[in-house]
């Protein structure tokens, strides 16, 4: 019963989110219709970052409670986490082509944010490599962990690069200003609550899978 | 106190020992540098005049990925002749035996470097050799041979063991890589680093928080 629901209710929120999107806000002056990716980056960017830090609290509580359903979530949150980053890596590059100039430039979130990919991904890819076993989910624990302790240096040590390094911002639209009419905000925090129904709804099943492949110790 | 440094000389000589029989890590690691540089030089159409942020681009690039594949077998050894298994039999801190692999891949780097950095200088005929760079490989290399010790460890007893610890170190490794590339860019191009104290403060912050941390999860991976 909860399940169709929610369903229901996280398919109606994307299905009125990409309406609002496409047919309903209007066309920003500066950007253009380009600026429409922001209503995707925004909500993936929010759904992998809040990805990140359920990781490392999931892997930080089996770490304390030894309880394999902490380490289920972990996995189910990073593989949908990893998912949600590539989006919003992928929508933020075709949006900064246009409007910067350039696909890509050292700046402290960007940079940040595909290193934090990186580490998951990795934290995937141990997963896989590793035999399965409680030895196996201590230590992607650990490395969830040690992963979230590098994220506010990461972010520091690019900021202090990029005062070094100034960006190559050189697109037309680089130093306009641009603020969001109440009509956008309305649909950026549609498309966030509906992504974030969205992400929540599939980590869920995730988490099912991976529950019966455990108990099958795969 | 004493003994206890005693035992950490006498673990890193064992290692020491078996690396100047075998010449295995710091020979994998000068050579494969060695390539990624010779490479570089090769297809650059002047070498001479490659910008500072290249050249240090390729130094740094050169040594992480050559140290971590050395580490990678470093390791491997240990798991196979199940020596590591034996180490952690004496009655000693388990503390001890992190901090003497840390003692010996620190120096099989260290040798490595000065290796590298003197083949650079000959082929892009610049001199890389600076204040600099001779504060960014010490912190460099404590922050790296922590982390390659602590993942080395546990890639060692996994399948594909080398592409585990280079997916696992590099992103780690990142706040390091642009301190060591920035303070070698400084010396390289000869203008300085005008956020010398920033780097540095990251890069000692970077090496004391890690080394703190890896010291008490250290113990709880040797348990598996």
């Amino acid at each position: 019963m909860f399940r169709n629901l929610y369903l229901i209710i996280s398919g109606a929120a994307v299905i009125l989110s990409i309406w609002m999107i496409f047919m309903w806000v209007p066309t920003e002056i500066n950007q253009g219709l380009v600026q429409r990716i922001l209503y995707v980056h925004v909500p993936f960017a929010w759904a992998s970052m809040v990805a990140i830090i359920a990781v490392a609290f999931a892997s930080l509580m089996f770490l304390v409670t030894k309880k394999t359903y902490w380490d289920n979530l972990a996995q189910s949150l990073a593989e949908v986490g990893v998912v949600c980053a590539v989006v919003m890596l992928f929508s933020g590059i075709v949006w900064a082509k246009p409007v910067w100039g350039i696909w890509w430039t050292g700046e402290a979130k960007l940079t940040t944010a595909l290193i934090l990919f990186l580490i998951y991904c990795a934290y995937l890819v141990f997963r896989n490599y590793f035999p399965p076993g409680d030895a196996r989910n201590r230590i992607a624990a650990i490395i969830a962990l040690i992963g979230a302790i590098d994220s506010p240096i990461i972010y520091y040590a690019a900021q202090i690069w990029q005062e070094n390094h100034p960006q190559a911002v050189v697109g037309p639209l680089a130093t306009q200003e641009s603020s969001l009419s109440s009509e956008m905000v309305i649909t950026l925090l549609t498309s966030v609550l509906a992504v974030t129904l969205m992400f929540i709804g599939i980590v869920w099943v995730q988490y099912q899978t991976n529950k019966l492949l455990g108990s099958n110790n795969v | 106190m004493k003994n206890w440094f005693k035992i950490l000389l006498i673990i890193s000589g064992k290692d020491i020992l078996i690396e100047l029989k075998s010449k295995e890590i710091v020979v994998a690691i000068t050579l494969f540098s060695l390539l990624v540089v010779s490479i570089f030089a090769v297809t650059s159409s002047n070498p001479s005049s490659i910008p500072a942020e290249m050249g240090s681009g390729i130094i740094w690039a050169s040594i992480v990925f050559s140290g971590s594949i050395a580490m990678s077998k470093f390791f491997y050894h240990e798991e196979k002749n199940e020596t590591l298994n034996a180490i952690l039999l004496m009655p000693i801190p388990i503390e001890l035996i992190f901090f003497s692999k840390i003692l010996s891949l620190f120096l099989f780097l260290t040798i490595s470097e000065c290796l590298i950095i003197a083949v650079f200088s000959i082929l892009f005929n610049s001199n890389p050799l600076s204040l600099y760079i001779l504060v960014a490989i010490p912190v460099f290399n404590l922050g790296f041979s922590s982390i390659g010790t602590f993942f080395g460890i546990i890639s060692s007893k996994s399948r594909s063991n080398e592409i585990l610890l280079t997916l696992l170190i590099i992103p780690i490794l990142i706040p390091l890589i642009m301190f060591a590339t920035e303070l070698t860019r400084a010396g390289l191009s000869g203008t300085g680093s005008q956020n010398f104290n920033l780097w540095l403060s990251l890069g000692i912050s970077f090496d004391i928080m890690f080394i703190i941390v890896l010291t008490f999860l250290f113990g709880k991976i040797i348990e598996q």
